[in-house]
């Protein structure tokens, strides 16, 4: 037998550790209705399963008499979540406010370094005040090492942040560099400068929570991916995402047996011929695929686009679908534009085929676009559906007109399997103003112009208005009936199954308009 | 709404200001001959609009008004119909409340970010 002293002295240190900040912090933290680091990785790990590591990392104390620092405010460690390995950090609030010193940083770059190594998701758990002032340059050093890492794995394995507090300052360029964002309505605020900054330097005066509360990120930003009413939610769906998820850029996502199902025989009754009357296009989505199984990302952001995760017969799918019903006509935008492309190019970087569903009236016109930047920023959605190399159909439902029919995975910009409904209309632009442009003048001439003008969109309706010229040359690959929707893309998927995804190749990156 | 400092005689002192009109002939001449200048002053940025105030999401013709003041409305009840990009766009209540007033008439043209509504919380 050892001498009991060894024993005593690890749980003596382990004991400190453990304590937090002490109780009173610990308190305050439920008082808020938040719980601590410790519970929220107990709650987001399979039961029992979470392993903490460099428990008792501290700053180097010597020659000072300063207090110890409980894990210095960040706890990291492993564990499972649905059987499989995740790696996590979690910052405690009741430790110096999980300020994040040098110590701190390093003990997330650990972790972050073994995610990686291992090819497994990472999640990073915030709730801080951020930088460590007293640290100085050290703890702003300590994010650069985190940013960096967020960097580096970013496409190679699967990065989550959630927001259950402050995260302040640059501490919210890692949430932003990762892939998806949680934010808890009731404890999280995010910006680069707080609200006392913003009175001091421009004598606004602005809650914390207007400024940069889980609702403003959710509807205005667009830098919350999901949002929450509380810690346990947001873990939950953490957990929800991560079922979607591959574990890393080589593996296929897993395969969730659900119920199957095809009510593609409802959708003619979901969507309107009337092209001026709109509908919801998640209707349309909950017709063919797995019952329960979308689950939408940015839903409250740009609703005039729809992206979210989705379950065809067990396996994983992304959507991208254009919603007349979301506002803007369902016009692509300076905001639809970027959303899309960002979940395009994480699809791609995890193996996710992509469905887009297409009835789009064009770009949105107006200074405010143009002056915004719907050139560079509108080029973001072409350059990421011309780069993704997983299995793409495309089905146009309606309307698909100019530069927004090329941008929605047109066949020429690599789509693997373009449908359309005989109801759907590609063309350069709608027939009133094609009409105005190409016969203005005979128009202008006529006895009756009203009369005339009518009778030339007529025609030029009959002859253009369909998807039959695009089926003729090939840019369409099949024009289906309503009901045989949910068939044909359940086996266009199962078809493109197995696609040769070449890789970029020898550049070092492609440069994609930021 | 603006907060200056100011100093008299050596005492500092904050000041908040708030422009409440602002001349602006071109605007003026924006409204047609013989026509009555409408009731409601239309401004036409959203730094005017108050945080009550249903604006336009983009530019487009008002077809069909489903509300009068003095209407209770509830989360996502359509408010009104604006016809753009060839669409009938529905514009819903973004939080339950009372319709206060209504700035806009069906048939008219209006801008992005023109107010149309202001709906009591």
């Amino acid at each position: 037998m050892w001498d009991g002293k060894y024993r005593a002295e690890l749980e003596r240190r382990r004991e400190t550790a453990y304590a937090g900040g002490g109780q009173a912090r610990i308190d305050s933290q439920h008082g808020k209705g938040k719980r601590t680091a410790r519970e929220r990785l107990d709650y987001l790990f399979d039961e029992g399963s979470f392993v903490e590591i460099n428990t008792l990392m501290m700053p180097d104390r010597a020659g000072s008499d300063r207090k110890p620092v409980p894990g210095d405010g960040v706890i990291t460690g492993y564990g499972t979540i649905n059987g499989r390995v995740v790696y996590a950090s979690a910052q405690d609030f009741t430790v110096q406010g999980g300020t994040l010193g040098e110590v701190h940083s390093r003990k997330i770059c650990h972790i972050m370094d073994l995610a990686l190594k291992m090819s497994a998701p990472y999640v990073s758990i915030n709730d801080s005040g951020g930088a460590r002032i007293q640290e100085g340059i050290s703890s702003l050093n300590g994010y650069s090492g985190i940013f960096y890492r967020n960097t580096r794995a970013s496409g190679i394995i699967p990065q989550i942040s959630v927001i259950l507090g402050p995260c302040a300052g640059g501490a919210c360029y890692s949430p932003a560099i990762t892939d998806f964002v949680f934010m808890s309505e009731q404890s999280a605020d995010m910006f680069i400068t707080g609200p006392e900054v913003v009175k001091t330097v421009l004598g606004e005066s602005v809650p914390a929570n207007e400024l940069g509360g889980a609702a403003v990120h959710a509807r205005k930003s667009g830098v919350a991916h999901f949002t929450y009413p509380d810690d346990l939610q947001c873990l939950d769906g953490v957990k929800r995402l991560l079922s979607y998820l591959p574990d890393n850029r080589s593996q296929r996502p897993p395969r969730v047996e659900g119920t199957a199902k095809d009510d593609s025989a409802s959708l003619e009754e979901i969507v309107p011929d009337n092209q001026r009357r709109i509908y919801n296009i998640k209707d349309v989505i909950h017709t063919f695929i797995d019952e329960d199984s979308f689950f939408e990302v940015q839903a409250q952001f740009a609703k005039n686009i729809v992206v979210g995760f989705a379950r065809l017969e067990g396996e994983t799918l992304g959507i991208v679908a254009n919603n007349p019903q979301g506002g803007m006509a369902g016009s692509l935008d300076i905001d639809s534009s970027e959303k899309a492309a960002r979940f395009v190019r994480f699809c791609d970087c995890f193996n996710i085929p992509i469905l887009t569903l297409v009835d789009v009236p064009g770009f949105m016109p107006g200074t405010k676009q143009e002056h915004g930047g719907i050139i560079r920023r509108g080029a973001k959605l072409l350059y990421a559906y011309a780069e993704a190399t997983v299995p793409k159909v495309t089905l146009i439902l309606r309307k698909a007109y100019g530069g927004a029919y090329i941008a929605m995975n047109s066949k020429g910009m690599g789509a693997d399997m373009v449908f359309a409904w005989p109801i759907a209309q590609t063309a350069v632009m709608g027939a009133d103003g094609a009409v105005n442009i190409m016969y203005g003048k005979q128009i202008k001439a006529s006895a009756d112009p009203d009369a005339e003008r009518s009778r030339l969109v007529k025609a030029y309706e009959d002859e253009y208005m369909t998807p039959y010229i695009a089926a003729e040359r090939g840019f369409i690959d099949e024009v289906i009936l309503p009901e045989e929707t949910g068939a044909k893309i359940k086996a266009a998927f199962a078809a493109l199954r197995n696609k040769n995804r070449t890789a970029a190749g020898y550049r070092e990156h492609g440069n994609i308009p930021l | 709404m603006s907060l200056y400092r100011i100093k008299i005689g050596g005492k500092t002192y904050e000041m908040e200001i708030e422009l409440i009109e602002e001349g602006n002939p071109k605007k003026k001449l924006e409204t047609p001959k013989g026509e009555e200048p409408r009731p409601a002053p239309v401004p036409e940025k959203t730094a005017e609009a108050g945080p009550n105030t249903i604006t336009a999401p983009m530019p487009g013709n008002i077809l069909q008004i489903m509300v009068k003041p003095g209407d209770m409305v509830a989360e996502g009840d359509v408010l009104l119909l604006l016809e753009a990009m060839k669409m009938e766009n529905e514009v819903c209540a973004p939080k339950a409340g009372k319709v206060s007033a209504v700035f806009v008439a069906e048939g008219q043209t209006v801008a992005a970010d023109a107010p149309l509504m202001e709906l009591e919380a």
